[in-house]
């Protein structure tokens, strides 16, 4: 098993990612700053993408960041194109859950104005910022939401690698996503299996880490 | 690759606190669902009974109720295992929808400091408990939470990481939940009756359930996890696909990796939640993957829909039953409602249960698929 994992932990390698927190989005190399409160810089990064999404409105803020970060990571990768839809995976961890939400909903049936809404009720579980993203890019893979107190690479990337050796998925997007109120931050990466292209780093938590290590410089 | 397999199990569901008061009610068609009332709506509930005395150690406000089900079916599941919870080489792996969710604080619910809301200070609770020296994993993954727990606990051990997992699966119901399934006219005001012909909606149901598993298992036919995958719709939210695809590419995902084909599983632990859309869509997904003639239940009928509990409460039943060489009726179910040409299990039987297929779905687009291996 170890020789195996060795072997194939080689041929992972990341082609993309975006971080988003309340001061930058970061989207590979290139950086720029997050302006104002959650509501509208997300609002702001949809309309300077010129993104044609109209669910985007309906999505809490939790989807919203993750779906955001996932746009901003898969843009021009084509990938509908390269890989079957149930080839590639999507893991994803947070601290917050969907709190955020739980407390607007646990709001609105705990007041003299009991109005529960579906439409709120429905995100009040994190793995709807995965539907989301699955749905917007057709992911149809392994797909799970881990709860954590704080992002565990080395924990996503073995079960990345995992997934991959047992040929179930050939690409995945994969990382941190977690919002409550104003406090926010996404790192998410999109990694394939294959010959390492040049100039592209291998998939490993300490990779990662220095990738997120120099943009935070 | 290192294979996994199962080892002590616990059920706690308004059915009972034992597997075998568990399994003897649904052999005797028992239920444990009761209609109830929530803001003038009929709906149908199925609770645990209160287990804890006021004098026992529980009695001190330290625990909240989901937490003290937790500890007490973890206790169950180890009070008989060879497995050491203090031991580096278990790993605890907790899954919950929404956990202890009812400690909101109704004029502030935005401090969220106090209670363990939030899931992850939860679980290290109840491995610290335990006296686990491990970071606890855990998961939320809607209605499929408890069989992702079952499949990343695999992981965990055929990767070789850990020995020993503990996996714990526990959600409660509470106005939270209620009043959003409400609101979905999801609810049945009588017990669900899934792939029935008359369902007409899910009955909510609280449950804790615990399963070890192992990379060193006793005794001569140990239980084998031979396949364990997840899939998305990538289709809607809240609905179901319409054709049952999604679920079709976890079940497929994880014979392949059995290597099993239909016609060798013996019985199919379905999700069957009792919503017209739901099964519907199951039964479409099975003839998919071609188990038509495999006898398929739903155990949601006896103790309702454990959410976050339910993949493990099904699991540890379905092995209990292949362990006993039983295949279980379906729960509530009178005349075939669903349009795929399935076979639905009507009553006990006894007869060879070696392989069995469990399967789950829910919103967010999420599917999954484990198979049960004996080994004879």
């Amino acid at each position: 098993m170890l020789e195996l994992y060795l072997k194939n932990m080689s041929e992972i390698f990341i082609t993309s990612h975006c971080s988003i927190n309340k001061n930058s989005v970061v989207v590979n190399e290139k950086q720029r700053p997050f302006v104002g409160d959650f509501s509208s810089g997300i609002r702001s990064i949809y309309q300077y993408e010129s993104i044609k999404y109209p669910k985007f409105f309906k999505m809490d803020n939790l989807s919203k960041l993750a779906f955001i970060a996932a746009e901003l990571a898969l843009g021009g990768l084509d990938i509908k194109k390269r890989y079957e839809s149930d080839k590639i995976g999507l893991i994803l961890m947070c601290s917050n859950s969907s709190l955020d939400t739980d407390c607007r909903y646990f709001e609105s049936i705990s007041n003299e104005n009991y109005y529960p809404s579906p439409g709120i009720f429905v995100y009040t579980l994190p793995n709807l910022m995965a539907g989301e993203i699955c749905i917007r890019h057709n992911f149809k893979g392994e797909n799970t939401v881990f709860i954590n107190d704080q992002c565990d690479w080395k924990f996503i990337s073995e079960i990345v690698q995992f997934l991959m050796i047992t040929s179930k998925i050939d690409a995945c997007l994969c990382g941190w996503c977690d919002l409550f109120l104003e406090d926010f931050a996404t790192d998410l990466f999109f990694v394939e299996k294959g010959d390492q292209p040049a100039g592209k780093k291998i998939f490993n938590s300490a990779n990662i880490l220095k990738i997120l290590d120099l943009q935070h410089l | 690759m290192i294979d996994v397999f199962t080892e002590n199990y616990s059920v706690l569901t308004g059915l009972g606190a034992t597997v075998e008061d568990n399994f003897l009610s649904i052999l005797a068609g028992e239920t444990s669902i009761k209609s109830d009332e929530f803001m003038n709506e009929k709906i149908s509930v199925s609770m645990i009974k209160n287990i804890y005395s006021d004098s026992d150690k529980f009695s001190d406000g330290i625990y909240s109720k989901l937490e003290k089900y937790f500890i007490l079916s973890i206790s169950t599941a180890l009070s008989e295992s060879s497995i050491d919870p203090k031991d580096s080489g278990t790993v605890f792996v907790i899954s919950s929808a929404k956990g202890n969710i009812d400690n909101l604080d109704s004029n502030d619910p935005y401090k969220i400091g106090k209670g363990r809301i939030k899931l992850y200070e939860m679980a290290e609770f109840i491995s610290g408990y335990f006296k686990n020296p491990n970071r606890p994993v855990v998961i939320s993954n809607a209605c499929i939470s408890g069989l992702s727990a079952i499949i990343t606990a695999r992981f965990l051990i055929a990767s070789g990481q850990y020995k020993n997992a503990i996996v714990s699966g526990g959600d409660i119901v509470s106005d939270f939940i209620v009043s959003g399934f409400s609101a979905f006219k999801a609810l049945s005001p009588e017990p669900c009756r899934p792939f029935d012909e008359n369902r007409d909606g899910l009955s909510l149901g609280e449950a804790c359930a615990t399963i070890i598993l192992t990379a060193d298992p006793l005794g001569d036919h140990p239980i084998m996890i031979a396949g364990a995958a997840s899939s998305n719709d990538a289709n809607h939210i809240s609905g179901p696909s319409r054709d049952g695809s999604g679920l079709n590419y976890a079940i497929k995902s994880a014979m392949t990796e059995a290597d099993i084909s239909a016609d060798e599983i013996d019985s199919l632990s379905s999700h069957g939640t009792g919503t017209v859309y739901n099964d519907e869509m199951e039964s479409k997904a099975f003839v998919l993957a071609g188990l038509n003639n495999v006898p398929v239940f739903s155990l949601k009928g006896f103790f309702g829909h454990t959410v976050g509990a339910a993949g493990i409460v099904e699991s540890v039943l379905s092995i209990h039953a292949m362990k006993n060489n039983i295949i279980m009726p379906s729960g509530g179910f009178k005349k075939h409602g669903v349009s795929g040409s399935i076979l639905i299990s009507e009553k006990t039987e006894k007869r060879m249960n070696n392989i069995c297929l469990k399967t789950g779905s829910g919103f967010g687009g999420c599917n999954a698929g484990v198979i049960f291996k004996k080994h004879v």
